[in-house]
């Protein structure tokens, strides 16, 4: 394990958290903690109030979650509010399996079983129903991703394939953030902080009620992140800002029908570098973005029965970024429709059909253009699944497939056949066989960018991608097992074990040299066209494990070990793409701690170690992080956030693909809460 | 090109907020929210307000409704915190946790854990004459002749009942009960118990 830079106090440090937790662990045993005070109301609840209770609790979840023939992780909001982690990407931090690794102040690179990249491209992101992958790249914007951490219920985390339920280009994983139902959070709430790299954070939100089966929220938050440091220490240019607003309201008008309408308006800049050995001559080396966009979602299901129920969702989402390099407007319209009903006493069917059209008019700048520059596309799917109840709460078979066509690679049949065996409660032993595809992306169809350029006295270079309107889409076979057990109620544990293999996976092929006339020096360009040319196995384990040691003390922990072997084709002219073998780590390890002390403080810790990524020589490194929560009053949080405690600075991913990466440095924040 | 417009716009936000607050009532009320076993545990409670023992399962008057919790507990202290001083039939609770089945006597609500089913069958024998209402987690429990299956669906409790169970153990269940409730019956592997 390489522990850079390691100074004593971060080590005092960390001898005084082990020795406190210990000492607070022995002495909370006969500790009462205050209950809530509203637990003991719950028995006043009639019969058919209770059978209405939402049941919030994270067991719950986590045990459809332990039943379910998929590797899935929950971060509850207790998970997410106590691992101190100020927004989406970093929280995903502390799922085991997921490999984020922070680029610079606003980017990341986030995927899950390898391929991880800026623009990773196998990872579909769910904002409350919402595809966030975008269509431009098939990768996240992690930058215009940020809710009120506050009003998130939970993020579900698939890690392997989903697409025979959510489409093409969930290949490696599905992330759903979800929010909390309108009701759910009620009142005020004000919540402002600032620190060492999280210069300063506020946001307020309100929940109301306009009568019994109407209840809203209203809430606007604005952060401001400072620029991180380059390997000598240096401010990079990579500051972040963003003012996002937003709604909810949950309309329940009647016990069959439920109605949710939400949306939210964003603006806030990035600055960007390119780092120098990409910088061309009519490339600005260092240039802002100007982020805007905002979206609209309804959603509308009905219960004909307990055992029928119908949902039809409807967004548009308008996303913009300008810069002086580049622009782009996309403008996406989804409605979809799903319909799941038990069919006799042993399936549980469930079918849909979607339609997405989406618009974009994208600005060339210096150093890439589209044909066209503005396009309109449509995506039309299907999909239908059944549950098979083989042996009753024993044995389920579910069989499923989508059913897709895209403009590019056409129509794309997507299945999965899963079963579940769940020979006592709380053990059980999964197994999945899934296809999915990646399909070709805008860039990748339309576009032609000068990616390097180098000056000579007699003749310039220039390196260009070339668009391919004959690619393919990437396709993945994915074997899976899994078992999940708790032996106790106080322990859970979760393997997962995955072989992919994967075919006509991305390559950069060089066709012929051409020179470009008319200019002195002259310039010779050499093209690089997108093509399939590669194909690869990626095979791994993932561990985790739940212990809650006392009724004040929770425990995770999670070992994830990936393998990727990547080919080229014989006749690949390919020289890189093999080594994205190196872009993902192969070990990672995280241990974290929940516990809760005298006079309502909260004490957290959390460990992450991350294995080096070979190609871009970004050495293996240990986070530490810490928090600790106050809560005076009822009504009060104040908490202290530290990260990184381990070293000054390190970097967690290299300079690949035109961006600058930086060196993530030790920070601290301080943040209050109020509520009422 | 947008200059300094996010600070605006979050000043202009900030103040409807302000403005809203002042016009809104305070009425905050927030809804109750449960964990799986407080909200199992207040089930535990209301059941007993729907059951109807038989004269002679209770020793005198003032003999409290005994409820039982098998093997490893899973309330922790939630039981004990959503019944409190809380009576029914103007009896209160006394709860008691055990891991030998021929403990299960005395009580007059059981609840087994799901993760003690393997061992329902030791259990039923011991109580197969008495007049105890079970109550466990999975729908398997109550066709295996468990009475009440507190049985999670989506994100809520769900209550099935099996009536065959009931008369054997010559409890009534109100109708009032019934009638919130899913029947099962008992499968034929449990009836040979």
């Amino acid at each position: 394990m390489a522990i850079r830079n390691s100074p004593p106090a971060g080590i005092t440090f960390l001898l005084i958290l082990i020795s406190l937790q210990f000492h607070t662990a022995s002495s909370q045993a006969d500790d009462l903690v205050p209950r809530q005070p509203e637990t003991s109301r719950l028995a006043d609840l009639s019969l058919s109030d209770l059978l209405q209770l939402t049941i919030t609790s994270v067991s719950k979840k986590e045990e459809n979650a332990s039943e379910a023939p998929a590797s899935v992780y929950v971060l509850t909001q207790e998970d997410i509010h106590r691992g101190g982690l100020l927004s989406v990407p970093e929280a995903l931090r502390m799922v085991p399996g997921m490999d984020v690794a922070r680029i610079n102040a606003n980017q990341w690179a986030i995927s899950a079983r390898g391929f991880n990249s800026r623009y990773a491209n196998k990872l579909l992101v769910l904002m409350d129903g919402r595809s966030v992958y975008t269509p431009l790249f098939g990768g996240v914007r992690w930058d215009i991703q940020d809710p009120l951490l506050e009003d998130l219920d939970r993020i579900e985390i698939i890690r392997g394939p989903g697409a025979t339920l959510w489409g093409a280009d969930a290949v490696n994983g599905v992330i759903n953030i979800i929010s909390k139902n309108a009701s759910d959070t009620q009142g005020a709430l004000i919540s402002g902080g600032g620190g060492s790299e999280d210069r300063g954070f506020g946001a307020v939100r309100y929940g109301g009620k306009i009568n019994d089966q109407t209840y809203y929220r209203v809430y606007g938050k604005y952060f401001d992140t400072d620029d991180t440091v380059d390997a000598a220490g240096q401010d990079s240019y990579d500051a972040w800002n963003l003012f996002r607003t937003g709604f909810r309201l949950d309309w329940k008008p009647s016990s069959e029908n439920s109605v949710t309408l939400l949306g939210d308006y964003y603006s806030g800049t990035t600055h960007e570098s390119t780092p120098t050995n990409f910088v061309a001559l009519s490339m600005l080396p260092f240039f802002q973005n100007d982020l805007t966009g905002g979206n609209i979602l309804g959603r509308w299901k009905h219960s004909f029965s307990d055992a029928s129920e119908l949902t039809y969702q409807m967004y548009y989402d308008h996303a913009e970024r300008r810069s002086s390099a580049f622009s782009e407007t996309i403008d996406t319209f989804d409605i979809d429709a799903h319909h799941q009903f038990e069919l006799g006493e042993r399936n549980e069917v469930t079918w849909g059909l979607g339609y997405r059209l989406i618009h974009d008019d994208l600005m060339a700048g210096s150093f890439s253009t589209y044909d066209p520059d503005s396009a309109d596309r449509t995506v039309f799917s299907a999909f239908a699944q059944d549950e098979i109840s083989i042996v009753p709460d024993r044995l389920r078979l579910s069989l499923g497939s989508k059913f897709e066509h895209n403009q590019y690679s056409g129509l794309e049949i997507q299945p999965a056949a899963r079963i579940a065996f769940t020979p006592r409660p709380k053990h059980t032993f999964w197994s999945a066989i899934s296809r999915a595809v990646r399909t070709p992306s805008r860039f990748e169809n339309d576009a032609r960018q000068t990616i390097l350029f180098f000056p000579g006295a007699d003749v310039s270079t220039r390196l260009d991608l070339v668009y391919n309107r004959e690619l393919r889409p990437e396709e993945l076979l994915a074997y899976e097992v899994g078992y999940r057990v708790m032996p106790r109620p106080d322990v859970s544990l979760d393997l997962a074990l995955f072989y992919n293999v994967y075919n006509n996976l991305g390559t950069f092929e060089p066709l012929p040299a051409s020179s470009l006339s008319g200019s002195r020096p002259p310039v010779l360009i050499i093209p690089l066209q997108f093509d399939n040319g590669m194909n690869g196995e990626t095979f791994g384990a993932e561990v985790s494990a739940k212990w809650q040691i006392t009724d004040h003390w929770r425990t995770s922990a999670g070992y994830t070990w990936l393998k990727m072997q990547l080919h080229l084709d014989p006749s690949s002219l390919d020289t890189t793409s093999e080594l994205a073998e190196g872009d993902s780590p192969q070990h990672q390890f995280q241990v974290r701690s929940l516990l809760d002390l005298p006079w309502n403080l909260q004490f957290d810790t959390a460990v992450y170690y991350v294995d080096r990524l070979a190609r871009q020589g970004v050495a293996g490194y240990t986070r530490l992080d810490a928090r600790v929560g106050w809560r005076p009053v009822k009504n009060l949080d104040v908490s202290v956030g530290m990260q990184n405690l381990l070293d000054d600075r390190h970097s967690e991913f290299g300079q690949l693909q035109g961006v600058a990466s930086t060196e993530i440095q030790r920070s601290f924040y301080g943040k209050v809460t109020w509520r009422y | 090109m947008k200059g300094r417009k996010p600070m605006e716009t979050v000043w202009s936000v900030f103040y409807c907020v302000c403005l809203f607050f002042s016009c809104a009532t305070t009425q905050g009320a927030e809804r109750i929210s449960a964990t799986e076993y407080q909200a199992k545990a207040a089930f535990l409670y209301q059941l007993a307000k729907f059951v109807e023992w038989p004269v002679a399962t209770f020793l005198d008057a003032d003999s409290p409704i005994t409820i039982g919790i098998f093997g490893t507990d899973p309330f922790g202290s939630d039981l004990e915190t959503v019944i409190g001083e809380r009576t029914a039939k103007r009896r209160r609770f006394r709860i008691k946790r055990f891991s030998e089945p021929r403990e299960a006597k005395g009580c007059q609500i059981l609840f087994i854990p799901a993760g003690e089913e393997r061992r329902w069958n030791e259990v039923l024998q011991e109580i197969a004459a008495l007049s105890v209402l079970t109550v466990g987690e999975t729908s398997r429990f109550v066709s295996a002749g468990g009475i009440i299956g507190l049985i999670p669906a989506k994100n809520r409790l769900s209550i099935t009942v099996n009536l065959q169970s009931a008369e054997r153990a010559h409890l009534i269940l109100s109708s009032q009960l019934l009638g919130v409730s899913k029947v099962r019956e008992t499968r034929q592997a449990g009836e040979k118990n």
